[in-house]
């Protein structure tokens, strides 16, 4: 065995020790992390880059590391869970840093952000005058909460008294051309309907529907195969494949 | 049925997949065994130094070919679970005894037969 298969064989194993460690740990998305944790989650990863290719360090030691900092992400997230005492001292709280148009200096040194930062992040919510916010709170995560003043919200139809119905979630009847049986079954639907339905979109069958997903109301909505786009809609502006 | 199933594969590959990689990582002490009496690398280190201690220089010489031979198929089982340096200072190890068979120095045999020694009991370990 060559060094490179030892490496080859080190990342496999190293590619599906990460995918299950990752998945135990539990957060799906980047933007939950606070920053602990997006430093946990690199440390993780640059323990993995070692365990799959320093082939001076003997792997299973590393992949004891490896495991010790997983469990210790995951303890850590279930004693946050349990304490609210221990899940604050652990993730940090909100802060507010503008209430009532005026930006708290204060708390803004306490986390140590400019105010060029606060104006970014007030831009990246739409936020273009500051006097229009009411209360903007920095939440653990690095993300901006904003409540602009009640008169410079947009209109909804609550505020106009117009009645509206449940919308709820659309449930997929087609994915890439294959019936979603279990889907079909849920909502007392059948594949001579569905195929009615998509013979009425123009398709024979849903062996030629990208997607199909029906809404609460009962409307479909069909994607085929065959797309109709005009050439002007082509944003290419080179000769090679866009 | 079909959902009980896929729900204890659900659990039972990712458990299955880790024993597997925690096995493989701790399977040096066992890939260091023997297939057989052509592979004892211990025994044959053994008979090397003891050939070339008590002067049979010649068969010492045969023996050592033999461990090199030896030493070349466990090489590539160990290479897993050990490190490059350890590989490699075996290697070197193997080319002093050699160097020690051939210029017939006891001394220097005895150096790199308990240095190899050693780094045999860590190998893979």
């Amino acid at each position: 065995m060559g060094e490179a298969t030892v490496v080859a064989v080190r990342a496999v194993l190293t590619f599906i020790t990460l995918l299950i460690f990752t998945r135990l740990s539990g957060k799906t998305q980047i933007a939950q992390l606070t920053f602990f944790e997006w430093v946990t989650g690199i440390t993780i990863g640059s323990i993995g880059g070692v365990l799959s290719t320093d082939l001076s360090i003997r792997p299973w030691p590393v992949f004891v590391g490896l495991a010790v900092w997983v469990v210790l992400v995951i303890l850590t997230q279930y004693v946050a869970m349990k304490s609210r005492w221990t899940g604050k001292m652990l993730d940090g709280e909100p802060v507010v840093v503008v209430q009532n148009g005026q930006i708290l200096e204060k708390c803004l040194g306490r986390i140590r952000m400019r105010v060029g930062e606060l104006n970014s992040l007030l831009r990246e919510k739409d936020v273009f005058d500051i006097s229009t916010v009411e209360v903007a709170v920095l939440e653990p995560h690095g993300k901006l909460s904003v409540l602009l003043r009640s008169q410079e919200r947009p209109v909804t139809p609550k505020d106009l008294n117009i009645p509206t119905s449940y919308e709820g979630l659309g449930v997929e009847l087609v994915v890439d051309g294959e019936v979603m049986m279990q889907n079909l079954r849920r909502m007392g639907l059948n594949q001579a309907w569905l195929r009615e339905r998509l013979q009425e979109q123009g398709l024979s069958g849903p062996a030629e529907a990208f997607l199909a997903v029906i809404d609460t109301q009962g409307r479909i909505y069909v994607d085929g195969y065959a797309d109709h786009v005009p050439p002007s809609e082509n944003m290419g502006d080179y000769p090679g494949p866009n | 049925m079909k959902g009980w199933l896929l729900r204890f594969l659900y659990y039972a590959l990712p458990t299955l997949a880790l024993a597997v990689i925690v096995l493989a990582m701790n399977a040096g002490p066992l890939l260091k065994r023997p297939l057989g009496p052509q592979e004892d690398l211990p025994a044959q280190l053994k008979q090397v130094a003891d050939l070339a201690l008590s002067g049979r220089w010649e068969e010492a010489r045969q023996g050592q070919d033999r461990l090199a031979q030896t030493w070349v198929k466990v090489k590539g089982r160990l290479r897993f679970s050990s490190t490059t340096d350890e590989i490699e200072v075996f290697d070197l190890l193997m080319a002093e005894l050699q160097a020690a068979v051939e210029g017939r120095d006891q001394v220097l045999l005895r150096s790199a037969h308990l240095r190899m020694e050693s780094l045999w009991q860590d190998l893979g370990s």
